[in-house]
């Protein structure tokens, strides 16, 4: 009776009171097979998470990281220097790594790529959180510890006291004990050493042991190896998990076309499958091919009409092509849907106002404001000082400028127009403060070096300015006014 | 996330504490194939339930009709707890639907009867056993089919908790066949059209087995033996490693020669053929409940409902995602049934018992924002207030430039690092090579960076006295983008150091011509100064830092030196010897009184060991929680100190005016040699010629005196400051900040090298001005003007330690400084 009441809890996703059964079942016949097997079970799914989703390049994996082969990748072919291959939208911000900002914050948006030690260090996603981005294994050990607090008397199984071999040889009880191991203990040296034993107990042959062995490499940081386990399991059996698995070990490699390559196979198989349709998007996206990244997430919003993801990248790319009214209606869709944060209305603030429906706007930066937390309160200002500086109340732009920096001190944006508007009213030596500070905080953004280079100008400055316009085209290398601006620089120079 | 809320047909409660999984609801046409369907539910307390909904529209609400209470059947409790539910042709002879109830111990399958009209209010309903059979193992589910192939007859198969099938062909019990690598029952399903049954192994591989082979290996032997033959494998038909738990299986006929199994897994729905290819998968991004799948008859359109724990109903059409809506509960069965009013409505029923009939309709659940808690807002009084903010924001102090700190780091930033492993030095290169020999050296690197072209850029470097920077200054006429700049930095001499503190000072000048300063101090490595040793409990001066924390170990405060020799004998003391002088300090950890001792012989030298252990404690707690106790002998050793140096300036002072003396008298012999020739008197001259030899040497012999006073006098000054230090090492416990700054700005400045004002007279008009300010009586006498007062003899001393001693008691005392000033 009891264990029909834990299968039917379990059947019913109510973990918890699943393994107080368990636990009470075990006191009274510690060797029950069944038992065991269906509290680790239940012990699992409590923690599970979505891995997938969940991986965060840090620092050592972007640092130390021995698979990079050219510096100077043939153009397209490399997430890390993207914006070689086409032409991307130029107003669009982007980020550190030169990648344009997304439509949602996911996996590997948080941490930019980075070329540089010194750049990586200085990554921190703003003044507020500075959570450093650790190694992932780092992470995992952080993610473990939630785990041990849903056991209060000592750990369940004692990992050091298991005999792998034994259970190994048990499929039945391998598969549950594995990612009991790998979910729940998060110590991916016992369950590959797990896998690797059940692996050569079936002789190879069952690929869901690969895809764990894959995923074990993939978390030790052994990428080559774990791609090899995700090709040899997909030769078996097709599934879109080790599919999404091997595009990400591609994404990782930085191989956007071998990863697109493995979508289009992957595609083959589940024709219009929302999870592939989503990694294709965002590597185009990566690559700052615009265009095919709103197709696919055009399919996926096709496919799944209530696809967050989707409908903010549209309703983005529409917003950065001058289609605020469009945009619009993609982020109420999201709102309707029930997505009540700060972002959102943010977004809509923004789109109203662009779309001139002033009346709206207010009221959305207001519920914007109420609702920012302390991580984006400062882009709320931000924007807000938009509309202002477009209403032509500077003072009012000024003062939600340095709200903005108020909230987050390495606002380099903010710094920039705070210049902007302090030449405004003739105060050059603010500005150009302004301006320097920006540029030493955001080395990855065009505007404040082109600012301070066309005030250097100005002011017949000529030396900075050119070192300053140089720097702007090293971070944008097509805009027009920083090149111009070298051109009369270099015809001055050229007369002395 | 879902725009459109589900539409409530017809809602009840079953009795609310009891509990209800997926196998508790079955929809049946119970009286009849040509009648409506019957909701039956079965709860684990063991009641049965069979509702017929007549909820119909009316036209004149809009709505529909709801529950009555005519609509519940039947209500009686049949066994302790009711497993599972089927309906089928399970009596022998007989077409008519009956219903089979699997409960905990026995397999009872009822026929059902309607009486019209037997009753006032409609017709009455009666449930009769046909037949039952006992179990003897725990059932867990319950699957019914023509196995066999049989027709219009319907068997039934009980799967038990350890993975048993028991199998009855109506009223008979036929046999027992246990399938093999069994842990935990799994859902089990029969295809009829291919007579297999599909199920789920416990290593999440997906089992087909034809009923024909599970019944040949059983059935050739009777019924003991095949008890005996249990362990018997029979084989999978076909199987297909699915990697994943399954939450619950279906089948459904696609078309008249299709057959689909639905399997809802754990992160997955899959659409399998009978031939175990997989006709599609869908990965999902939400955590399933429960589902149904149905077919779309004319087209054949395979739909599958799938409640989420959200409670959100998504409808799939293959794998793209068709409806989605907001249901008001999260449901654990869900179900298409057809009513008396209602075609294709959905059923569904929760864990605590609320069953609803919903059809999906358009009405939208939308989101209604939480109104922002405003009171109407006043445009004009609103725009006043924000006039007179801006105001008050223009005349504020800090308006327009609250960027400086940004502004200066943005335009010079300078950062230092210092090597942490400083060893012995060995640059044979060095001019200076002799020099530093031996010595322990560390190297220092700056690196300057600017955003614009910087001219005229100085650097200087300042550290205490036994240490010297290989360079310590550095001009670069012109500083563009970046530039770094080495030095090594080494110990000298044989004082111990007071403290480990480097000062950079950049100077530099913009376009505009003005002249910017910025300064940075960094802690140099310890090493540089100290060794870790045998800790020595001989020291005779000792002072004491409590704390109101628990005490953090040597281990975390000083981590250079963990693994070396004194660390690892002994935990609760800490040796470290002064590598130039030589003296030995020791930090001694009393756990259970919660302080740390430091003992030393020489007093001065504990001066470094403190500021460190002080410092490196603060970046564990607030300074808040440590109180540094200042004894008497942290004054004594203030007033020896004072003493060695006054008596030091005294005795410089001696020999200077002997010196003035005997340059005098030699001036004057010389006149007077002078004046003897020129009288040609040379009768003296012999004499004078002796004294003038003799004053010449003394002049000699004093000054060798004086450049000995001299030097001691720098010790001493240096030892005066460092005993300083540690008194205000002491006092920055005690004193709130401002205090501290003022007593700082009183006695702790350096001392500057001249005769006649030393640092007794300048101390003492410090302390006499800050005595005034902090008491308060002295209001009226502040404007006097302030006059020096020369010491001449060590008896005048005795003021200036008395000042000492007032105000840091003064200090400790809770007076507010500042208030007495303005």
């Amino acid at each position: 009776m009891e264990l029909f009441q834990a299968l039917s809890l379990f059947g019913r996703r109510k973990y918890e009171e699943c393994t107080s059964i368990c636990t009470d079942l075990l006191k009274k016949n510690p060797l029950d097979q069944a038992v065991w097997v269906l509290k680790m079970r239940a012990l699992t799914m409590q923690v599970y998470v979505d891995d997938i989703e969940g991986e965060e390049e840090g620092i050592a994996e972007s640092l130390l990281d021995t698979y990079t082969i050219a510096s100077m990748p043939r153009p397209g072919t490399s997430l890390k220097n993207p914006g070689t291959s086409f032409t991307g939208q130029g107003l669009r911000p982007k980020t550190q790594s030169g990648r344009p900002v997304t439509g949602v914050i996911r996996p590997l948006t948080q941490s930019a790529v980075s070329q540089t030690f010194e750049q990586a260090l200085k990554t921190p996603r703003s003044a507020t959180s500075a959570r450093p981005i650790t190694a992932s294994t780092g992470r995992n050990v952080r993610l473990g510890t939630a785990s041990m607090l849903t056991e209060p008397d000592g750990p369940f199984i004692q990992l050091s006291r298991l005999n792998i071999t034994k259970y190994a040889s048990q499929p039945g009880i391998a598969k549950p004990l594995f990612e009991y191991i790998y979910y729940h203990e998060q110590d991916v040296r016992y369950a590959l050493d797990l896998a690797v034993q059940a692996t050569q107990v079936c002789q190879f042959k069952d690929w869901w042991w690969k895809v764990q062995l894959g995923k074990c490499y993939y978390t030790l940081g052994l990428v080559r190896d774990a791609e090899q386990q995700f090709k040899s399991a997909l030769k078996e059996c097709k599934t879109i998990e080790t599919v999404l698995r091997l595009i990400r070990v591609y994404v990782r490699l930085d191989q956007p076309l071998a990863a697109l390559e493995t979508c289009k196979k992957g595609l083959e198989y589940f024709s219009n499958d929302v999870t592939i349709l989503t990694e294709m998007a965002r590597v185009f996206e990566g690559l700052n091919n615009m265009p095919m990244s709103v197709k696919y997430y055009k399919m996926i919003v096709q496919e799944d009409a209530s696809h967050t993801e989707g409908i903010a990248s549209i309703g983005m790319h529409h917003f950065y092509n001058d289609q605020p009214e469009l945009a619009l209606r993609y982020y109420r869709r999201i709102l309707q849907m029930g997505v009540y944060n700060a972002e959102v209305f943010n977004n809509l603030g923004l789109c109203c106002f662009y779309s001139q429906q002033y009346d709206h706007t207010v009221s959305c930066f207001e519920r914007a404001i109420s609702l920012a937390t302390d991580e984006n309160i400062a882009d709320v200002w931000y924007n807000i000082s938009h509309i202002a500086i477009c209403l032509g109340d500077l003072e009012m732009a000024d003062q939600c400028l340095r709200l903005a920096i108020a909230a987050d001190n390495r606002y380099a944006l903010a710094y920039n127009n705070l210049g902007v508007l302090e030449i405004k009213s003739n105060n050059v030596t603010a500005a150009r403060a302004y301006f320097h500070a920006a540029a030493s905080i955001a080395d990855y953004s065009y505007e404040p070096h082109f600012n301070s280079a066309h005030l250097a100008y100005e002011v017949g400055d000529l030396q900075t300015s050119y070192i300053a316009v140089q720097k702007a085209l090293s971070a944008y290398p097509d805009h027009g006014d920083s090149k111009e601006l070298l051109k009369k620089l270099q015809r001055h120079f050229s007369h002395i | 996330m879902s725009l459109f809320k589900s539409k409530q047909w017809w809602r009840t409660e079953c009795e609310v504490n009891e509990k209800y999984d997926k196998r508790s609801l079955l929809i049946a046409p119970l009286f009849g194939v040509d009648t409506k369907d019957i909701i039956i539910v079965g709860s684990h307390s063991g009641y049965l339930r069979l509702y017929s909904p007549s909820s119909q529209w009316s036209e004149e609400t809009k709505e529909s009709s709801g529950y009555k209470s005519t609509d519940l059947l039947l209500e009686t409790k049949l066994a302790d707890c009711i497993v599972d539910l089927k309906a089928g042709k399970f009596a022998s002879g007989s077409q008519d639907m009956r219903l089979g109830v699997l409960t905990s111990t026995k397999l009872i399958v009822y026929s059902a009867t309607q009486i019209q009209g037997s009753t006032e209010h409609g017709d009455r309903c009666m449930l009769n056993v046909a037949y039952e059979h006992v179990l003897t193992r725990f059932p867990i589910s319950l699957t019914v089919g023509p196995f066999g192939g049989v027709r219009s007859r319907d068997f039934l198969c009980v799967q038990c908790v350890d993975g048993t099938l028991l199998f009855y062909e109506q009223e008979n019990f036929t046999f027992i066949q246990t399938l093999n690598k069994r842990l935990l029952p799994s859902s089990l399903i029969y295809i009829s059209r291919n007579d297999v049954f599909v199920t789920m192994s416990s290593d999440w591989i997906l089992e087909c087995y034809k009923y024909q082979n599970i019944a040949d290996s059983s059935r050739s032997e009777d019924h003991q033996n095949a008890i005996k033959k249990m362990t018997k494998n029979i084989e999978a038909d076909w199987s297909y490693n699915l990697g994943e738990g399954v939450l619950d299986m279906d089948v459904v006929t696609l078309s008249s020669f299709e057959v689909g199994i639905v399997i809802l897994g754990e992160k997955n729905v899959y659409c399998l053929r009978d031939n175990c290819a997989v006709k599609y998968a869908k990965r999902l991004e939400y955590e399933a409940i429960c589902f149904h799948p149905y077919v779309i008859e004319p087209d054949g359109k395979l739909m599958v409902l799938i409640a989420t724990n959200t409670g959100v109903l998504m409808i799939y059409e293959d794998s793209s995602l068709k409806w989605s809506a907001r249901l008001p509960f999260v449901p654990v069965a869900l179900v298409k049934a057809n009513f008396q009013h209602l075609q294709g409505a959905i059923v569904m029923l929760s864990d605590d018992g609320r069953l609803e009939a919903f059809y999906l309709g358009t009405q939208p659940s939308l989101f209604v924002a939480p109104p922002l808690h405003r009171r109407k807002f006043d445009h004009a009084e609103g725009e006043r207030e924000l006039a007179l903010l801006r105001k008050r924001l223009r005349r504020s102090a800090s308006f327009g430039n609250f960027l400086d700190n940004a502004r200066t780091e943005s335009e010079l930033s300078i950062t230092v690092r210092a090597s942490p492993h400083p060893d012995i030095c060995n640059y044979e290169a060095n001019e200076m090579s002799d020099q530093i020999k031996g010595c322990v050296a560390c190297k220092v690197t700056l690196e300057l960076s600017s955003y614009s072209p910087l001219q005229d850029v100085q650097i200087y470097l300042n550290v205490s006295q036994p240490l010297t920077f290989n360079q310590d200054k550095y001009a670069i006429p012109n500083l563009c983008d970046r530039q770094v700049l080495q030095t090594m930095i080494y110990t000298n001499g044989r004082i111990s150091s007071m403290s480990s503190e480097a000062q950079i000072t950049a100077t530099y000048g913009t376009r505009f011509g003005s002249q910017r300063i910025v300064r940075k101090t960094i802690q140099l490595p310890l090493r540089l100064f100290l060794n870790p040793t045998i800790p020595e409990n001989t020291g005779s001066f000792s002072t004491i830092v409590k704390s109101s924390e628990v005490l953090v170990n040597f281990g975390q405060l000083f981590p250079e030196f963990v693994g070396e020799y004194s660390l690892r004998q002994n935990n609760s003391a800490l040796g470290l010897q002064h590598i130039l002088s030589g003296s030995v300090v020791t930090i001694l950890y009393g756990a259970t009184s919660n302080r740390y001792r430091i003992l030393s012989s020489v007093a001065l030298a504990s001066t470094l060991v403190i500021e460190q252990l002080l410092l490196r404690l603060c970046t564990f707690s607030s300074s808040q929680t440590f109180k540094a106790s200042i004894s008497q002998d942290h004054f004594q050793l203030v007033y020896s100190q004072i003493d060695a140096h006054f008596s030091s300036r005294q005795r410089v002072k001696r020999i200077t005016d002997e010196i003035v003396l005997l340059t005098t008298q030699m001036r004057n012999i010389e006149r007077r040699m002078l004046w003897n020739f020129r009288e040609r008197n040379l009768l003296h001259l012999e004499t004078l010629t002796t004294l003038l030899d003799f004053t010449y040497s003394s002049i000699f012999s004093l000054l060798d005196e004086l450049i000995a006073a001299n030097a001691e006098r720098d010790q001493t000054t240096y030892d005066l400051q460092c005993a300083i230090r540690l008194l205000f090492l002491l006092v920055r416990f005690n004193a709130s900040d401002d205090k501290y700054i003022l007593l700082r700005s009183a006695i702790g400045f350096e001392t500057q090298l001249r005769n006649d004002v030393g640092w007794e007279e300048l101390a003492d008009l410090g302390l006499t001005t800050l005595l005034k300010t902090i008491s308060r009586k002295s209001d009226i006498d502040s404007n006097r003007a302030i006059s020096w007062f020369r010491f001449e003899t060590v008896k005048d001393l005795s003021k200036l330690k008395r000042r000492i001693v007032h105000a840091v008691e003064k200090l400790n005392k809770d007076s507010n400084v500042i208030d007495i000033e303005s």
